[in-house]
């Protein structure tokens, strides 16, 4: 594998390849050290994070629906504060670019996360998780207001140093409005999408199968909605996109850079497969030596005329 | 692995047989994780199975599972000599270090499945007593007839009272403790109902006990969150600090 060929550049993360893996499906980095080298990854993503801790939400968290599956986890993590303590000296062995994903329940919290991620050496970057659909009185309901996201994002600016990722929620009518402002906010990357708001119900209990009623819908039933709102955002921003939602195989990763985004993010598949992603950056790379291209930076947003 | 033998063995209850290529490690209480189709994301999930029986020897692995959903239905249809792709020797598995005991070990339904291998690695160092329960004779014959072929005794409880005692095996557990039975150690598996009460019993008479919870799961390796278990150490995962935890640590939900 000629190593070059899959570097790519997201405002200043230099990675060797653009598969990220997507919050929330490779725990804190360490726990799927058996299945695959982390370090052969482009970069990393953490499970969110919240100020304090969060046992997350009631059982059943987790349906399966066609091509897909309806999640509630709720963010259950230690909080900010165990963090720092037992899991950030665990990541520091990582030897791959590591990406903290933050959420708040206010804008203060969210720079609380953010501020004492600053002079962690080890977080490569920060993923601002506007749009987790699981969480009452936060979470997504600033993914959903253009002028929320510009104020977190702006916030967040101001005590982070490194780049900062706004990761959009696809529950909205314009995902172009919610990019510019995150971009005016001054997000140095935008990853999108997150899960789409669905539900499913169990006929014979007559009730909702999760326990929370409502869950964020991932996997390939998604993909076709998150590539047309990269292909939208492409042409609105100047910034690098992350691409995710329903991403299973190299071809799939392939549309997602085609419709304009810098690198993706595998979630769901790595549920199915916990080596997932390492297959997709060899079927990426198998892509380009059979379409003869030099560079996976080349055929980013070449599916817009 | 490769499919050795996929067959019915009682009402809605499969026995599937699996041919590996490499040494099986696999301890009792453990499962694999099988993914049902390579080729389709319907289902997209992997299904866990607990561990039913190892032959090292031979390097067959085997499982029993009941129909009970659309991947279970699916899997019936797959064929031997049919390659399937599993994730193995997933979680804890039971405690094997006791020897000299009087043990009990309680299945109830499909949770009997991981009781069989840790029963023949526990009988020859413990007196043991096997109580298995379903809700009839037709769904325990090929557990029961298995459990039997081992130097052990087998008590047998069906709800419809086709087989053994009337009721469900933790009635059947109470009268076998009426009749000042000692026991100091218990393993059970099954239904959560049925592991609450018994949480009861094990607190009541001061029994030491684990049991192998069943926890719709997600990744089965740790990763997702889906199948947090409530304890008095916090929250664990099913797939990766369990699926077998010291009972009294247990918190049921209501």
């Amino acid at each position: 594998m000629n190593k070059e060929k899959l570097n790519i550049k997201l405002a200043n993360l230099q990675l060797k390849n653009p598969v990220i893996t997507a919050s929330g499906t490779f725990g804190f980095g360490t726990e799927l050290n058996e299945y695959l080298s982390v370090k052969s990854l482009g970069a990393v993503t953490l499970k969110g994070l919240t100020v304090e801790e969060s046992k997350g939400n009631a059982l059943p968290r987790i349906a399966e629906t066609p091509a897909g599956i309806l999640n509630s986890i709720g963010l259950e993590n230690p909080g900010i504060k165990r963090f720092k303590e037992k899991i950030i000296p665990a990541i520091e062995n990582l030897k791959a670019p590591i990406i903290a994903n933050i959420s708040g329940y206010s804008i203060n919290e969210f720079v609380q996360l953010a501020a004492n991620l600053e002079k962690e050496e080890s977080i490569n970057a920060i993923e601002v998780n506007v749009s987790c659909p699981n969480i009452k009185d936060g979470g997504m309901v600033f993914g959903t207001d253009a002028e929320l996201i510009y104020k977190v994002t702006q916030a967040v600016k101001k005590v982070y140093s490194g780049p900062i990722i706004v990761k959009l929620s696809p529950n909205v009518t314009d995902i172009i409005e919610m990019a510019e402002a995150a971009v005016e906010g001054g997000a140095d990357i935008i990853s999108l999408i997150n899960a789409l708001l669905g539900m499913a119900i169990d006929i014979n209990k007559k009730e909702a199968v999760l326990a929370n009623t409502f869950g964020g819908l991932s996997g390939p039933a998604v993909k076709p909605v998150a590539l047309r709102m990269i292909y939208q955002i492409y042409e609105a921003i100047d910034i690098p996109i992350i691409g995710m939602g329903g991403i299973m195989k190299g071809e799939d990763a392939v549309e997602f850079l085609l419709a304009g985004a810098s690198a993706v993010g595998v979630g769901t598949a790595t549920l199915r497969d916990p080596t997932a992603s390492i297959k997709i950056i060899s079927e990426i790379d198998e892509y380009l030596t059979e379409n003869k291209i030099d560079n996976v930076s080349e055929i980013i947003g070449k599916a817009h005329n | 692995m490769l499919v050795k033998n996929n067959e019915k063995v009682g009402p809605e209850i499969y026995k599937m047989v699996f041919k590996a290529e490499n040494e099986l490690t696999g301890k009792p209480g453990q499962f694999i994780h099988l993914k049902i189709n390579n080729a389709s994301y319907d289902p997209l999930l992997r299904r866990p199975f607990s561990i039913f029986d190892i032959n090292k020897k031979e390097k067959i692995l085997t499982i029993i599972y009941k129909i009970c959903g659309r991947g279970t239905r699916l899997m019936k249809d797959i064929k031997k000599g049919d390659e399937v792709d599993i994730l193995e020797n997933l979680g804890n598995g039971f405690n094997l270090n006791n020897k000299n005991k009087k043990i009990v070990l309680i299945g109830g339904g499909m949770g009997i499945a991981p009781l069989y291998l840790l029963t023949k690695k526990l009988y020859k160092k413990n007196k043991l007593m096997v109580l298995l329960g379903a809700k009839n004779k037709e769904e325990l014959d090929f557990m029961n007839n298995k459990f039997s072929k081992l130097d052990v005794k087998v008590y047998k409880a069906t709800i419809d009272n086709s087989l053994g005692f009337k009721g469900t095996v933790v009635d059947l557990l109470k009268e076998l403790i009426k009749g000042k039975q000692e026991i100091d150690y218990m393993y059970g598996c099954g239904p959560t109902a049925m592991l609450r009460e018994l949480k009861e019993i094990a607190i009541n008479k001061n029994i030491k006990a684990e049991v192998s919870l069943e926890e719709r799961m997600g990744c089965g390796v740790g990763v997702c969150l889906s199948c947090t278990v409530k304890t008095v150490n916090g929250n664990m995962r099913a797939c990766k600090e369990g699926p077998v935890f010291p009972l009294k640590e247990v918190i049921f939900s209501e």
